[in-house]
C-alpha cells in the first residue's frame, strides 16, 4: 500500500500552480502539495508549517488512512494541502482553502425599501452561514452533493427536518443525483435541469439572492438548494402566485402589503393585454371605447401609415431594445441612454407619424408593469407572453386574445413544480392559504404553513388530497 | 412532448397568419368614418331620404361634422353609396342618435328602419330615438355656434340627468320593446330647432307604428312618474283656484308610485298612489311659511294641484286610448291566456281610476 | 405525472366538470328556445334542474355497479362484444355531431359579433387546436380548466344588473299562463340546455369518492341551473314576448344594455369570453369521444384525438349540403333525450342480467 509521490507528480503535471514543497523537520523531510491559487501563504504558514515545526500537525489535520489517488487529487483541487511523510508513508490532509472571496453585499436584483438587505455571496460557506445565523436550530439539516461531471461543483440541500415534506426531499435528491451536465456556473442552470416542463416560459422554481427569502421558505417547509460559486439559491416547490410575493410584503403593514401585492399580480395580466387590446379595438371592435376617446385615437392614428399590429410591434421592440441596451452598457451610460432614448425616440416617433401618441403611453405603462414581479425571470416571461397576445389580437381581435388566455391558463394549470400543481389558488389545497393570498392578513393570523409545501408540521390543517 | 409540439404549432400559426393575411384584415380605425347620428326624412315620392352625421377628429378639419345625405329605399344600400362618396367606409358601430322627421314618423315607417338596425349586431343599445319637427337634414347640418360639435351637442341633449327626466330617452331596445309589447305604447322625445338652439319641446306619442300626437313635457313628466321613475325633474306649480298662492317651484323630487288593480278586465279599476318628496325652492304668495299650519295648507294645495294634473293626463290618455304608462300591465299580470292589443285598448278606455297624491315637502331651503 | 393513475377527480373536479359542461352555447339562446311559453318560461330551468337531478340517479347507480368501467365498457359487458361495439360506434357518431354542432353555433356567433366579414376557417382551427391541447392533458386537466372558466365567467352575472334595472318584474306573472302544446314545444326545444351531465357515466371511474359523487354532481348541476335561471329570468323581465321569440341570442342583447364609463360595449367582451365555457364543454365531449374510439379500437392512442378533431373540423367547415348539416345539428339534440333515458334501460338490463351470469358460473 501507499502511493509514491511520483504518481501524484505525474497526475499534476502541466498544472503550473501545483506546488510540491519540501520541508525538513526534525524527524523527516515532508512534502506539502497544494494549489498556490487556492491557498494563501499566510494560511499555509499558520495551518501547516508552524504546527509542523512544533510537531502538533496531527491535531489539526485529517489522516488519510487508506489513500487512493483520486481522493488525494480531489482534496488538492478543493484547496486542501496534502502533507506527505515519506518515512511512515502517510498522507495528511489540512483544510487550507483560502482563496479570496467577495464580502457580503446589498442585494441588487431583489431590493426592498424596508427589511434586511444582505445578499448571498458566491461562496457556499458564507451563504450557509447567512442562513444558519438566522435559524439557530438543530432541525436545520443539510445534504451535500457534488455535481457537474467536469466542474465538481458542491451543492447543499437544506431543509427543516421537522417541517419539510420528506417526499419532496426525496424528489429533490433524486433529481440532483440524476443531473448529468458538465458544468455549472450558476444555480439557475441546475434549476432548469430540474424542470418538469423544460419548454414552458414560466420559471418552475423560485430563485432568490435574499437570505430572508430562503429562511422564510425553509420555515414554511420548502427545500432550499445552495450551490457553490453561485449567489442565487433555489427554493422549491413554488406556486405561480408566489412569484409575485416580495419579502417586503411581510415587513409592511398588512393593508399596504395587500394592495401592492394585488397590483403586482394583476399588473402581470395587464401588461400582457394592454397593447394587444389596443390592436383589437382599433382593428376589430371600434364600438368598445367611448366616442371621445375614439375620436382622439382616430386623430392620432390619422397619419400613421402602418396597421396597428405593425405599429405596436415596432414600439414594443424599440422598448425591448432600449432595455437590453441599457442593461448591457456600463451603468453610468446605461441610465442616460434609458431616459434619453425613451423620451427622444418616443417623441420623435410621434412627430414622424410612425406611431400614435396613445400607443406611446400604453407601451410605456406596460413596460413599467412588466417590471413589477419581484422575480426577474417572471418579468421576462411577461414580456415574452405579450408578443403571443399581440399576434393573437392582430389575427382575431378579442376572440384571439381570449383563446390566448385560455391557452395561458391551461398551460399554467398543467405546470408543476416538484410534481406539485403550480396554480395553487385555483386548485384548492388548503383554506388557510387564502389568508396569505391577495390579501395578506395581519401576521397574527399567518400561523399555518402553506398548502403547496405539504409540510408535516402540526400547525397546519390537513392537506386536501390532490396530487 | 406532444403538448410542446401543439404549443409550438399554435404559436407558429398565430405568428404566421398574424402577419401574412394582409388582404383580409379589417380596415383599422383611421379608415372608418364613425357615424354618430343618422336621420330619416320623407322624400317627395314617398321614398326615404337618409342623412348621416360623421364627427371628425377635433383638430385637423375645418368643419367639425361631415354631413351626407342620399335618397334611398334601403338603409344598407344607402350606406354603401355614401361610403363611395366619402373617402372612408361608413360604419354604424358608434351610432348614438337616430332622428326621424315628424312627417316620416306619421307615415309609420319608423318601425321598419328601427327593426333593421335592431338586427345589426354592430350597433349598441345606447342609440336614442328622436322625432324632429321639420327636416332632419336641417338639424344635422345646422350650425350651432355655441356647441361647435353637433354630435356632442345632440348626445348631451339625450343623456339622462336630473333636469330632463320628463323625457323617455327611448333607445332602440325600448322602441322595439314597446312596439312589440301588447301593453305599452311608444313615446319618443320631440325636438325643435329654434334658430341656433335645439330643444326637446314635446313628447311624441305612438299608436302602433304611427305617431299620432304630441304631449307637453309636463304631462310626460307625470307619465314618467307613474311608470316608476324615481327622480323627477323640477316641477313648477301655478295655482289657479285660490287667491293666496300664486306660484311654487319644487326641486329634488323623489317619487314613488304604487298601482294596484282590481284584476278584472271587465270592470277595470285601479288605485294609483303617488308619493312625492320634494324641496320647495321658490314660493310666491302670501302665506307665512314659518307657521306650520300654513305650511301644511300649502302642502295640501300643491297636492290637490298635482292630483288634478295626474287625472288630466290620465283622462287625456284614456280619450286617445293609449297606454304609455303600462297600467294595463297590472291587469295582464293576472290575466290567463294571451293578452292582446284589443284588451289593452279596452282596459284603457273602460278604466276607472282613483288617484291619490301624497306630497311631503322636506324643507324650504336654508332661509326661513 | 398522474396520467397513469385512474382515480384522479376529487369533489371540486366533479362539481365543476358537471357545472361547466352544462353551461355551453345553450344558455346563450335558451330564452329564445323556450319562447313558445312566453313570459311563463322563467321557471323552466328550475324544472329542468329537477328532471336532470332525477335522471342522475340511474346514471350514478349504474356507475356504482361498475365502479371501474366507463359506459363504453359497460355496453360491451352487458350486450356482448359486437353489439356493444355497435352501440359504441353510434354513441361516438353522436358525440362527434354534438361537438360539431356546439362548435359551429358558437363560431357563427363569434363571426356575427366579433369577427365581422371574416372567414371562420382559421378561428375554428385555432379553437380546435386549443380543445385538443386541453384534452391531451386528461380528464383532470379538463376539470381544472372548468374551474378556471367558472371563476373567470362568474362576473357575467353582474352585467345582468342593467337588464334588471330596465326590466319589469311583473312579467313573471301570471305564473302558469300557457297551453299544453306550448309547454311541450318549449321543453322539447329547451331540455338540451341541461345536456352534459350525462357525461358523468364516462368519467365516473376516475372519481375518487364515488359514494358521494351523486351529492357533488347535484351541487354542480344546481350551480349551472342557477346560472341558467338568472339569465332566463332577466331575459323575461327585459324583453317583450315578441323579442323573446325573435331575438336569437337574448344574452347578447342583455350585454348590450350594459353601460360602463370606460367600456362602451361589453357584448363583444362577453361573447368572446364565453369561449371559456364553450372550450370546457367541447373539451369534455371530445375527451369522451376519444375514449369511445379507444374502446372501439381496443387500444388507447393519442392519434384518435386528432382524428376526431379533424372529423369535427370537416363537419363544421365544409358546407356540403348545407341544409343537411343544419338539419343534423338541429336533430342531434333530440338524440340527447335518448341519451338521458338510456341509463334507465341499462339499469333494467343490469338487474335482469346477473341471474343468467350466475347460472353460467
Amino acid at each position: 500500500m501507499g502511493i509514491p509521490i511520483e504518481a501524484l507528480k505525474s497526475k499534476l503535471a502541466g498544472i503550473e500552480d501545483a506546488v510540491f514543497k519540501q520541508i525538513e523537520t526534525t524527524e523527516d523531510e515532508v512534502t506539502l502539495i497544494y494549489f498556490s491559487s487556492l491557498v494563501d501563504k499566510l494560511t499555509l504558514h499558520q495551518m501547516v508549517i508552524r504546527p509542523l515545526s512544533e510537531g502538533i500537525l496531527e491535531n489539526s489535520s485529517e489522516v488519510i488512512v487508506q489513500p487512493n489517488i483520486s481522493e488525494l487529487i480531489s482534496a488538492i483541487t478543493e484547496g486542501s494541502t496534502v502533507v506527505y511523510f515519506p518515512k511512515q508513508n502517510v498522507y495528511l490532509k489540512v483544510n487550507t482553502f483560502s482563496a479570496p472571496s467577495a464580502s457580503i453585499t446589498v442585494t441588487d436584483t431583489e431590493s426592498t425599501v424596508i427589511g434586511p438587505t444582505n445578499a448571498f455571496t458566491e461562496s457556499l460557506e458564507t451563504n450557509l452561514s447567512l442562513i444558519k445565523r438566522r435559524i439557530q436550530n438543530l432541525n436545520l439539516k443539510s445534504n451535500n452533493f457534488v455535481i457537474g461531471t467536469e466542474t465538481h461543483t458542491q451543492v447543499t440541500v437544506l431543509y427543516m427536518d421537522n417541517i419539510a415534506n420528506k417526499e419532496n426531499l426525496d424528489i429533490v435528491i433524486d433529481k440532483i443525483q440524476n443531473v448529468n451536465h458538465p458544468g455549472f456556473n450558476d444555480s439557475s442552470i441546475l434549476q432548469k435541469l430540474m424542470d418538469n416542463h423544460p419548454f414552458s416560459p414560466f420559471p418552475q422554481y423560485h430563485e432568490t439572492d435574499r437570505p430572508d427569502n430562503a429562511v422564510s421558505a425553509l420555515l414554511d417547509g420548502r427545500i432550499v438548494i445552495l450551490m457553490n460559486n453561485s449567489n442565487g439559491v433555489i427554493i422549491c416547490p413554488i406556486s405561480f402566485f408566489e412569484l409575485f410575493i416580495s419579502p417586503e410584503d411581510y415587513y409592511n403593514r398588512w393593508m399596504t402589503a395587500s394592495l401592492l401585492r394585488s397590483i403586482r399580480f394583476f399588473g402581470f395580466f395587464l401588461t400582457i393585454i394592454m397593447t394587444p387590446t389596443y390592436i383589437s379595438v382599433l382593428t376589430y371592435h371600434p364600438e368598445m371605447l367611448p366616442f371621445d376617446v375614439l375620436l382622439n385615437l382616430q386623430e392620432s392614428r390619422e397619419k400613421v401609415p402602418f396597421s396597428p399590429l405593425i405599429e405596436v410591434l415596432f414600439m414594443e421592440l424599440v422598448i425591448e431594445i432600449l432595455r437590453e441596451a441599457g442593461s448591457r452598457m456600463p451603468t453610468k451610460i446605461g441610465q442616460t441612454i434609458g431616459i434619453v432614448g425613451g423620451i427622444v425616440i418616443g417623441t420623435a416617433a410621434v412627430e414622424a407619424h410612425l406611431v400614435s401618441n396613445t400607443l406611446i403611453v400604453l407601451v410605456a405603462i406596460s413596460a413599467l408593469l412588466s417590471f413589477l414581479p419581484p422575480n426577474f425571470i417572471m418579468s421576462n416571461t411577461s414580456r415574452f407572453m405579450r408578443y403571443i397576445f399581440i399576434f393573437a389580437a392582430g389575427m382575431f381581435g378579442l376572440f384571439g386574445q381570449m383563446i390566448a388566455f385560455a391557452w395561458l391558463f391551461h398551460h399554467l394549470l398543467t405546470l408543476t413544480s416538484l410534481n406539485t400543481a403550480y396554480m395553487t389558488p385555483i386548485i384548492p389545497r388548503k383554506s388557510s392559504d387564502l389568508l396569505d393570498s391577495f390579501v395578506r392578513m395581519p401576521a397574527k393570523f399567518l400561523k399555518h404553513t402553506s398548502g403547496i409545501a405539504k409540510a408535516q408540521s402540526k400547525k397546519s390543517p390537513p392537506v386536501e388530497k390532490e396530487e | 412532448m406532444r403538448k410542446v409540439i401543439i404549443l409550438f404549432f399554435l404559436v407558429s400559426v398565430i405568428l404566421t397568419t398574424g402577419c401574412s393575411d394582409r388582404e383580409q384584415t379589417q380596415p383599422s380605425l383611421e379608415d372608418l368614418a364613425l357615424a354618430s347620428s343618422m336621420g330619416f326624412d320623407l322624400g317627395d315620392h314617398g321614398e326615404m331620404k337618409m342623412t348621416i352625421g360623421i364627427p371628425l377628429p377635433p383638430n385637423d378639419s375645418p368643419v367639425p361634422t361631415q354631413v351626407f345625405s342620399i335618397h334611398t329605399n334601403m338603409i344598407q344600400e344607402g350606406l354603401v353609396k355614401l361610403s363611395s362618396e366619402s373617402d372612408k367606409m361608413i360604419v354604424l358601430n358608434q351610432l348614438r342618435t337616430l332622428l326621424f322627421s315628424e312627417e316620416f314618423a306619421r307615415s309609420g315607417k319608423v318601425t321598419e328602419v328601427v327593426q333593421h338596425l335592431y338586427r345589426d349586431s354592430t350597433l349598441g343599445n345606447n342609440v336614442r330615438l328622436v322625432i324632429v319637427k321639420d327636416d332632419v337634414e336641417d338639424v344635422l347640418s345646422g350650425n350651432y355656434s355655441e356647441n361647435e360639435h353637433m354630435d356632442a351637442y345632440l348626445n348631451d341633449l339625450f343623456q339622462p340627468n336630473l333636469h330632463n327626466s320628463f323625457s323617455p330617452f327611448t333607445s332602440i331596445h325600448d322602441y322595439m320593446n314597446t312596439q312589440t309589447s301588447p301593453v305599452y305604447h311608444t313615446m319618443i322625445p320631440y325636438l325643435e330647432k329654434k334658430e341656433d338652439v335645439l330643444k326637446i319641446t314635446k313628447i311624441a306619442l305612438f299608436d302602433n307604428k304611427k305617431m299620432i300626437d304630441t304631449i307637453s313635457t309636463e304631462k310626460s313628466l307625470l307619465i314618467q312618474a307613474l311608470s316608476g321613475v324615481n327622480k323627477l325633474s323640477p316641477i313648477s306649480v301655478t295655482f289657479h283656484g285660490n287667491e293666496i298662492d300664486k306660484e311654487a317651484f319644487l326641486e329634488q323630487i323623489d317619487s314613488k308610485v304604487k298601482i294596484s288593480s282590481n284584476k278584472s278586465t271587465e270592470t277595470p279599476k285601479v288605485a294609483i298612489e303617488l308619493k312625492i318628496k320634494a324641496v320647495l325652492i321658490e314660493y310666491k304668495g302670501d302665506r307665512d311659511l314659518t307657521n306650520s299650519k300654513q305650511y301644511k295648507k300649502l302642502e295640501k294645495e300643491i297636492n290637490a294641484h298635482l292630483k288634478e294634473e295626474v287625472e288630466d293626463t290620465l283622462q287625456y290618455l284614456q280619450e286617445m286610448e293609449l297606454d304609455p304608462v303600462g297600467i294595463s300591465e297590472y291587469f295582464r299580470m293576472y290575466y290567463k291566456g294571451k293578452w292582446t292589443e284589443e284588451l289593452t285598448r279596452k282596459v284603457t278606455s273602460d278604466l276607472d281610476y282613483n288617484v291619490t297624491v301624497n306630497l311631503k315637502i322636506r324643507n324650504t331651503g336654508t332661509l326661513r | 405525472m398522474d396520467m397513469n393513475k385512474v382515480k384522479t377527480l376529487n369533489r371540486y373536479h366533479v362539481i365543476f366538470l358537471i357545472q361547466n359542461v352544462i353551461v355551453g352555447t345553450s344558455v346563450l339562446s335558451l330564452p329564445n328556445r323556450l319562447s313558445s311559453m312566453g313570459y311563463s318560461q322563467w321557471w323552466m330551468p328550475l324544472l329542468f334542474g329537477i328532471v336532470a337531478n332525477l335522471l342522475l340517479i340511474p346514471i350514478i347507480w349504474l356507475g356504482l355497479q361498475y365502479k371501474n368501467d366507463t359506459l363504453f365498457v359497460i355496453h360491451e359487458k352487458l350486450f356482448g362484444k359486437w353489439i356493444g361495439k355497435l352501440i359504441n360506434i353510434m354513441l361516438l357518431l353522436y358525440f362527434i355531431v354534438i361537438i360539431a354542432a356546439v362548435c359551429s353555433s358558437y363560431i357563427e356567433l363569434v363571426q356575427v359579433v366579433a369577427l365581422i366579414n371574416r372567414k371562420i376557417t382559421i378561428p375554428l382551427l385555432i379553437f380546435l387546436c386549443m380543445v385538443v391541447y386541453i384534452v391531451s392533458g386528461g380528464i383532470k386537466s379538463i376539470a381544472r380548466f372548468c374551474m378556471i372558466s367558472f371563476l373567470l365567467t362568474l362576473w357575467f352575472l353582474y352585467f345582468l344588473k342593467w337588464g334588471v334595472m330596465d326590466g319589469n318584474i311583473s312579467h313573471t306573472l301570471p305564473l302558469f299562463n300557457f297551453t299544453k302544446e306550448e309547454f311541450f314545444t318549449a321543453s322539447k326545444k329547451g331540455l338540451m340546455a341541461i345536456g352534459g351531465f350525462e357525461l358523468i357515466s364516462f368519467y365516473f371511474p376516475h372519481i375518487i369518492n364515488q359514494k358521494k359523487a351523486f351529492k357533488h354532481a347535484s351541487i354542480g348541476l344546481w350551480i349551472s341551473i342557477g346560472f341558467t335561471f338568472c339569465f332566463s329570468l332577466v331575459s323575461v323581465m327585459f324583453f317583450s314576448q315578441w323579442q323573446l321569440k325573435n331575438v336569437l341570442y337574448p344574452v347578447l342583447n342583455l350585454f348590450k344594455e350594459v353601460e360602463l364609463s370606460f367600456l362602451e360595449r361589453i357584448d363583444v367582451l362577453g361573447i368572446t369570453m364565453w369561449v371559456f365555457l364553450i372550450l370546457s364543454t367541447v373539451a369534455a365531449y371530445l375527451w369522451v369521444a376519444k375514449k369511445g374510439l379507444d374502446s372501439i379500437r381496443s387500444t388507447p392512442k393519442k392519434i384518435h384525438l386528432y382524428i376526431i378533431a379533424a372529423v369535427v373540423f370537416v363537419l363544421v367547415e365544409f358546407p356540403y349540403m348545407e341544409e343537411f348539416q343544419q338539419l343534423m345539428f338541429e336533430r342531434v339534440f333530440y338524440l340527447m333525450y335518448a341519451m338521458f333515458l338510456w341509463p334507465i334501460l341499462l339499469c333494467f338490463i343490469h338487474i335482469l342480467k346477473p341471474k343468467k351470469s350466475e347460472g353460467g358460473e
